[in-house]
């Protein structure tokens, strides 16, 4: 159970500017007034963070990347099921690869 | 600050809170819609503690890691980095970079978590990763209100995610290589799903679509993970410009998209 002093501080820092982001956004959207407007955009926010998660990934994959999201799409939308759908689109990508 | 205003809870005056603001039903609500993520999570979870082992981490260190950072992007960046004497600030600075989306994600959550008080929601935040948050503001998309599924959710990845690193870790070598089956796409698939999930009208693909290219080209001109922090902004511009204010409590519209 060894630990490193430098190790220890680096992990310290990274905890802190970690936990620092984590808390700034919720600390700061409470020290201004949420206008209804700003709240609207706020529920946007996570399609929108998923959509930027998903697309450059997608785009690094090329052509599987494509074919996996589609198809975890059709898989969403026939099932409704989160691990169904994640498994047909790991399971595309893994075909693609292997055809492409 | 919190003024409280749960929709349509003007007349409560007693100092009981209100009884669906925080159940164990919605804790376990939110521990099983997470369940598919987990185990996405779980899979790199070990591929992490594989890896930190490689760069010479200690268990003790790797455990005090997942701990207290527990953010595995920035983690598994800092790891590329792992060589004594450590480049600290540089460390530091990659991770604070990578973790800048959490500042929205905080943010996006507070309109919920508002309800409860600070003293029990800073705790909380520290484990909001974008697995379980996204699980959790999925379902309130779909009209979940309990703040006990946020926290369902999230705890629920964070403990697919912390025994799996230290599986990984003293598994060694004994792990196959996660692109090999495809697993290394697991967690875009399940992103995906999770916002194909969450569709509820039209418009939603306005916003969505601004951010996929803004992220789109901010991943080809900038450097590191700046897309992710560009394309969240963006749809929340969007939004904030020409969202509607169709948000009411209660249960969508069953069988979208």
């Amino acid at each position: 159970m060894t630990i490193h002093a430098s190790a220890l501080l680096a992990i310290a820092l990274m905890a802190v500017v970690t936990y620092a982001c984590r808390a700034g956004g919720y600390w700061l959207m409470g020290r201004v007034t949420m206008s209804p407007r700003v709240e609207i955009g706020l529920t946007y926010l996570p399609g929108a963070v998923l959509v930027s998660l998903v697309a450059p990934a997608m785009a690094e994959e090329g052509i599987p990347g494509v074919c996996a999201v589609a198809v975890t799409a059709i898989a969403m939308r026939k099932t409704n099921n989160l691990l169904i759908a994640m498994l047909t689109g790991i399971g595309t990508v893994w075909l693609a690869r292997q055809i492409i | 600050m919190g003024t409280g205003h749960g929709l349509g809870s003007g007349f409560e005056r007693d100092n009981a809170p209100a009884r669906d603001m925080f159940t164990g039903d919605g804790v376990r609500r939110g521990i099983q819609a997470a369940i598919p993520m987990g185990i996405g999570v779980a899979v790199y979870g070990v591929v992490f503690g594989l890896l930190a082992r490689q760069v010479g981490l200690t268990v003790a260190e790797n455990l005090l890691m997942n701990v207290f950072v527990f953010a595995g992007a920035a983690q598994i960046a800092s790891l590329d980095m792992w060589a004594y004497p450590l480049p600290i600030l540089s460390i530091v600075a990659t991770t604070l970079l990578i973790n800048l989306r959490l500042i929205l994600l905080g943010a996006a959550a507070r309109p919920w978590l508002r309800e409860l008080p600070d003293r029990k929601v800073y705790p909380m935040l520290h484990i909001m990763a974008d697995e379980g948050w996204a699980v959790a503001m999925n379902a309130r998309r779909r009209g979940e209100r309990d703040i006990g599924f946020f926290l369902g959710a999230n705890l629920f990845v964070a403990l697919c995610w912390l025994p799996s690193v230290v599986a990984g870790h003293l598994a060694g070598g004994g792990v196959g290589d996660p692109a090999a089956v495809g697993l290394d796409f697991a967690f875009t698939t399940i992103f995906a799903a999770t916002l194909f999930s969450g569709y509820r009208a039209r418009f939603d693909l306005v916003p969505w679509g601004a951010a996929g290219a803004a992220a789109l080209l901010a991943w080809w001109l900038l450097p590191g993970t700046w897309y992710v922090l560009v394309g969240g902004i963006t749809g929340f511009l969007t939004g904030f410009a020409f969202g509607k204010p169709a948000f009411a409590p209660g249960p969508m519209i069953d069988g979208a998209p």
